[in-house]
């Protein structure tokens, strides 16, 4: 035998005894989490690895100096982000997780963030709830802010909720980006952008100002539309083409709030849940013929039963009543302020004429059919899609608000950096994610690129799985809160390009984010003093240890 | 043994080899952590979710999934894609031939360039075109292919301005459909790059390999007495020493089409190639089983079946080759 093998199965004993010693300890605590190791309490921070999303991976290294200096053990586990969302988010083994929530314009409904994230109901395998937290006092003030359709009245409890997500730190807000999408100033001005969106906006497709001469809007993003069905919109970028060919009874305007779109009114009559439509008159699908009330009706009793994500909107709808020929009346199970600005602005109105023989004459599920034609009543009809290549919509000059372009082509990039040398090259005229900060200083050289900037109601923060050891307890949670150093990363990793985030509702989100939620600023003592408080101690190597 | 049987005994090993790789290619897409539906799991509700898995049958044991496919694929059907909603028959076909038509494009140039270069370097042996040369076609072999993609969209596109950065015809152009779409002008103005990138990148297996088998040949005794029969040395050259030195190619030739299919995988993403390579990376990245497997499959095919033509035409061009 080699002198170094010997060696080497001295240190594969160590650390198989190791190994089993750890899950002696695991198995005594019936559950995995932060240990009293040799090197004090350990966590875990599971991240996407870089090549998902640098930006991700580099805050997390910065989060885990911050908390070693704090005197935690801590290791970054960085994975692939398919294994990021087995582990953290359905299964939720992890300790700690830096995630993202996306910004989508029904979001700025403070609904999403407030109720499905935090509320107990949702803390289930695959729930949205994945720090499993738990408090009936913010359940009530959750459910109650989903009551109440008097926005000012509404605003009081958003605000509430917002006070004690801050004081609790179930998540940890840390950023919201800003988006800075780059278009070709010489085609194209005046972008209609949306927080949260940018570029990518609705308004924007339909409203940026074409220059003398350009009738076609070539717009790259850096990946394919998965599917065009209206019932089956389940990817982000997918509804963002949807929704162009197919109309929505309101849709959330450039101020963040719901506005009537194929509706021409909307009324609550009735506070416990009746929510009376009006819808335009002379609307027409793009084969011709009328939109009615019968196909509003269709649209949302067949989401109901054959769209898994559109039930999730539908569900609270007990009963679509037809008033006339241009009114309808929506009977809520029960009141339900979001009606308008989430289930209004999602579903996707559908001709009865095409989609009623679907399942039974045309064998197929509906969320599977891919109707020939895409008939819609939207500002774009789809003229052809060949996959991987292009995209190519066509305005419906018979709309309402007809497009200012004659043609929006899609164009799915491999990558981002193919992409932006399709925008140098003037191939392409927008770009509808933010590029990474070094290109973006490359690009502002160009005189014929502007950007588009917005921020992002969508928030990057970091979970604590609060059902484990010592995330469970509150003042470890506020203390790494506080040992997170938010500016640096803002500085540091974007340029500057974001904003410090303290509440899950964002700044930019002005109407109902709360200005005056508690700010755990970056401090490290004051860290420690919230974990003294709680009876945590420190050894000798500065290492921190439970409470006796 | 007989050729026939030589033949039967073959295909035998080819469906064997078949049948590893189906059950291959199926594990391993069930081990890799993440379904169909994980790149949208913030987008959908714990329910939802469940009832999305359900309906692409994902919640089935694994060893019905695995007959459920074998059988599937029994009847020929490559089933549907779990992110488009469609056939993956009618989303493969085209990305198919667009891949195929590229590489062919990369793989003549590549051995024509290279045969012809490998014999000259064989011929001029020991001089300063022989060094030089042997240095470019190892510097050319070993570049990755996004580096020499890069370089080439460095010169040609972005300080030239000769080519387009990418795609396979200009945004917006008149679609053309069927073979329509390779017979334009449009298409060769967005082919030269890519195909020039794949063509640097294999044709410096084909250079050595020939240079190397054209010294064996030139060395042959019957070489010797062709120039003594004061033929004129390009006649020698191409009559008699190239003619005998291109037997290994036909293999490697074989062999070189499935790798280059695979290869495509790293041209398509830098030029934005609307290919079976790109499709197979965003297959492999959504979980889209089905459409991931179906490009393998076809990948592995092409492998598979190119070898066995390999080893038939060996055998019928080499006389020396016996059927053991």
């Amino acid at each position: 035998m080699q002198p170094g093998d010997s060696n080497l199965n001295r240190r594969d004993f160590t650390k198989a005894a190791t190994l089993a010693a750890g899950g002696a300890m695991v198995g005594l605590a019936g559950c995995a989490g932060g240990e009293n190791g040799g090197n004090g309490i350990e966590l875990e921070i599971t991240v996407n690895n870089p090549s998902f999303d640098p930006f991700r991976y580099e805050y997390a290294q910065m989060v885990a100096d911050s908390w070693e200096e704090l005197g935690f053990a801590v290791e970054v586990n960085s994975m692939d982000w398919n294994a990021v969302v087995e582990e953290a988010l359905i299964a939720q083994e992890y300790d700690t997780s830096v995630i993202t929530w996306d910004g989508s314009p029904e979001r700025i409904d403070p609904h999403t963030f407030l109720y499905d994230l935090f509320h107990s109901s949702n803390s289930v395998e695959g729930g949205r709830n994945e720090v499993n937290y738990d408090n009936p006092d913010y359940d009530d003030l959750a459910e109650e802010q989903a009551r109440i359709f008097d926005d000012d009245e509404r605003q009081e409890v958003v605000y509430e909720c917002q006070k004690v997500l801050a004081e609790e730190q179930p998540r940890t807000p840390v950023a919201n980006r800003t988006q800075i999408m780059p278009y070709n100033n010489e085609r194209f001005s005046d972008p209609e952008v949306l927080i949260g969106e940018s570029l990518l906006s609705f308004w924007n497709m339909i409203g940026v100002e074409p220059a003398d001469g350009v009738e076609d809007l070539r717009f790259g993003y850096p990946e394919e539309v998965g599917s065009l069905n209206p019932l089956d919109y389940v990817g982000a970028h997918d509804r963002t083409a949807i929704r162009l060919i197919y109309d929505r009874l309101a849709r959330i305007d450039q101020d963040g709030l719901p506005a009537p779109w194929a509706a021409e009114e909307i009324d609550i009559l009735d506070e416990d849940g009746e929510v009376a439509v009006t819808i335009r008159e002379g609307m027409t699908w793009h084969d011709g013929e009328d939109v009615t009330v019968e196909d509003v009706q269709f649209s949302f009793e067949f989401a109901n039963e054959h769209s898994p994500i559109g039930s999730d909107w539908t569900d609270i709808i007990d009963e679509i009543e037809i008033v006339d020929d241009r009114e309808l009346v929506f009977h809520l199970e029960e009141p339900f302020a979001p009606f308008v600005s989430n289930t209004l602005t999602q579903v996707n109105l559908i001709p009865m004429h095409v989609w009623e023989d679907v399942p039974d004459e045309i064998d197929e599920e509906p969320v599977d059919w891919d109707e020939p034609d895409h008939i819609g009543s939207g500002p774009f009809q789809l003229d052809y899609w060949e996959l991987e290549e292009e995209m190519v919509m066509t305005a419906f000059d018979d709309h309402f608000e007809p497009p200012n372009v004659e043609r929006l082509i899609k164009v799915p990039g491999s990558d981002m950096s193919s992409l932006v040398g399709f925008l140098e090259e003037e191939q392409i005229d927008m770009i509808g994610q933010t590029p990474e900060p070094n290109t973006i200083d490359r690009l502002e050289d160009e005189e014929f690129i502007s950007f588009a900037e917005v921020d992002d109601h969508g928030f990057h923060h970091v979970n604590y799985q609060m059902e484990r050891e010592p995330f469970d307890d509150v003042a470890v949670r506020r203390a790494l809160a506080r040992a997170i150093p938010k500016a640096d990363i803002v500085d540091a990793l974007l340029d500057g390009r974001g904003t410090v985030a303290d509440s899950v509702i964002a700044e930019v989100n002005e109407f109902w984010h709360n200005p005056d939620v508690e700010r755990l600023e970056y401090d490290l003592d004051a860290a420690r003093a919230e974990l003294e408080e709680a009876g945590y101690t420190w050894n000798g190597d500065g290492q921190i240890q439970y409470p006796e | 043994m007989s050729f026939q049987s030589y033949v039967i005994r073959r295909i035998g090993q080819v469906i064997v080899t078949y049948w590893a790789f189906l059950t291959i290619l199926f594990v391993l897409f069930r081990v890799v952590p993440g379904d169909p539906v994980s790149m949208h799991v913030q987008d959908l509700g714990a329910e939802a979710r469940e009832e999305r898995i359900a309906e692409l049958g994902l919640d089935q044991p694994l060893y019905v999934q695995y007959v459920e496919y074998l059988r599937q694929l029994a009847r020929a059907d490559l089933g549907q894609s779990m992110i488009y909603n469609e056939s993956v028959w009618n989303i493969i076909v085209v990305k198919f031939w667009n891949t195929i038509i590229l590489m062919a494009a990369s793989l003549i140039l590549a051995y024509a360039i290279g045969i012809l270069g490998g014999a000259l370097l064989a011929w001029y042996r020991g001089t300063a075109f022989e060094k030089g040369g042997i240095v470019l076609t190892l510097l050319a072999r070993s570049s990755p292919e996004f580096w020499t993609g890069i370089v080439l969209l460095g010169v040609f596109v972005f300080w030239l301005g000769l080519f387009p950065v990418g795609g396979m015809r200009s945004i917006g152009s008149e679609l053309a459909t069927g073979v329509g779409r390779y017979l334009s002008w449009d298409f060769v103005y967005h082919a030269v790059l890519p195909a020039l990138t794949g063509a640097i990148y294999f044709l410096g297996t084909p250079a050595l390999l020939m240079r190397n088998s054209m010294l064996d040949v030139l060395n042959a005794d019957f070489i010797e007495i062709k120039k003594a029969e004061g033929l004129h040395p390009w006649n020698v050259l191409y009559k008699h020493a190239v003619r005998n030195s291109i037997l290994p190619l036909v293999t490697i030739a074989a062999i070189a089409v499935g790798m280059a299919i695979g290869g495509s995988v790293v041209i398509e993403t830098v030029f934005n190639w609307p290919g079976m390579g790109r499709a197979m990376v965003d297959a492999v990245n959504n979980n889209d089983y089905q459409l991931a497997m179906a490009a393998f499959f076809l990948m592995g095919s092409v492998v598979i079946l190119m070898n066995f033509v390999a080893d038939l035409l060996y055998v019928y061009l080499d006389p020396r080759v016996t059927y053991e």
